[in-house]
């Protein structure tokens, strides 16, 4: 009699020389297994909030500062901190959470240009990107930068200042950090530009530090993990099939393992390059 | 066309596809929709590639189109799970 272990990843006579895992009741009871998992995480976001969290650290010094870098690449000029701005951005950031949405234009109708208004700024010309569920604020700045719109309003030549906010909070049960990009300029600030030398150390005393936050599982790296495990056990069976197969032979009636290799060892790439942050 | 060089071809192909998704999955980075429907598009285009493998070779069997369908649909759930 065959070990089990051997039935289930490797071709045998016991098995119809072909792996168990990879047989068609296998790959149905792992659509099972799957769904089963993904299923346990997301109720657990729903029942207990905050359980599995995803916060990050984003310094938005460093968000002003990369989109300033992608500016100047551009030839356009670098955008000053602004602290009104920063309280719109802030108040942007802080609606979003109490009315649990994710959009420019809230559900009640409130637009952006709302929060710009109210902190005092008097614009002529404002714009605004919004990202969540990003580690780092490159990657941030990279999909913004990726996006014809999010571009366009990164690199308008009409801006003169900046506001960032960055805030941790709970969208939907699912603990997010969210960041609000708010550009714009003045007809003083227009005028004022061309004397102004913009660094972005004022920043740091501006906006308080972030603190460290408390959840440190985050249900995105999670579902991450067990997507890769799934992959990983599916690339390691098929692998040991392929070699077998190889080695001893085996004629059956199959799909190939070197197309399904291909499709799974490409699946494997995706999930390591997709990013998990959506920009807005 | 001799049976392993169209075999060779054919395996070309599903490279080409799967590092096609590949390339789209990177350009669409940050827009979830569009991954997605790259993500279920490939899935597709792995079952068709399959078919007309077997169906090439005269080995085409109700089991092994469903050994791709099944295949296929592991692999969206997979990746289509992490996008949500």
């Amino acid at each position: 009699m065959a070990h089990p272990f051997i039935t289930l990843f490797t071709p045998h006579p016991h098995n119809n020389h072909k792996a168990k895992i990879l047989q068609p009741r296998s790959i149905v009871i792992l659509i099972g297994l799957f769904i089963m998992g993904r299923s346990i995480v997301d109720i657990t976001i729903g029942l207990k909030p905050g359980i599995l969290g995803y916060a990050s650290q984003i310094d938005p010094g460093k968000v002003v500062e990369l989109t300033n870098k992608e500016r100047l690449n551009a030839g356009v000029s670098v955008v000053k901190i602004n602290t009104e701005l920063n309280q719109a951005a802030l108040a942007k950031a802080t609606d979003m959470f109490e009315h649990n949405y994710w959009a420019h234009i809230s559900p009640t109708g409130t637009e952006p240009w709302y929060f710009v208004t109210k902190s005092g700024y008097n614009y002529q010309h404002a714009g605004e990107n919004l990202a969540r569920d990003f580690s780092n604020p490159k990657d941030i700045v990279a999909a913004w930068m990726a996006s014809p719109t999010h571009r366009q309003n990164l690199l308008d030549d009409r801006y003169r200042d900046i506001g960032v906010a960055v805030m941790d909070g709970y969208i939907n049960g699912v603990e997010t950090t969210i960041v609000v990009q708010m550009f714009g300029s003045t007809k003083t600030s227009i005028a004022k530009v061309a004397s102004t030398k913009v660094t972005n150390t004022a920043y740091a005393e501006e906006v308080p530090e972030k603190l460290i936050p408390e959840s440190g599982l985050s249900p995105l790296d999670l579902s991450r993990a067990w997507s890769l495990a799934f992959v990983v056990l599916i690339l390691f069976a098929l692998s040991l099939d392929w070699i077998f197969v190889l080695r001893y032979n085996i004629i059956r009636i199959s799909g190939k393992t070197w197309a399904h290799l291909t499709y799974f060892i490409g699946l494997a790439i995706i999930l390591i390059i997709i990013r998990q942050g959506i920009i807005l | 066309m001799k049976k392993p060089l169209r075999s060779i071809l054919d395996y070309l192909i599903l490279s080409l596809i799967v590092s096609l998704a590949i390339v789209l999955i990177l350009f669409f980075n940050g827009n979830k929709y569009y991954q997605q429907i790259t993500i279920i598009g490939l899935s597709i285009l792995y079952i068709v590639w399959g078919i007309i493998h077997h169906l090439k070779e005269k080995s085409l069997h109700t089991r092994v189109a469903l050994e791709y369908a099944l295949f296929a649909l592991l692999g969206s759930l997979i990746v289509i799970g992490l996008l949500k």
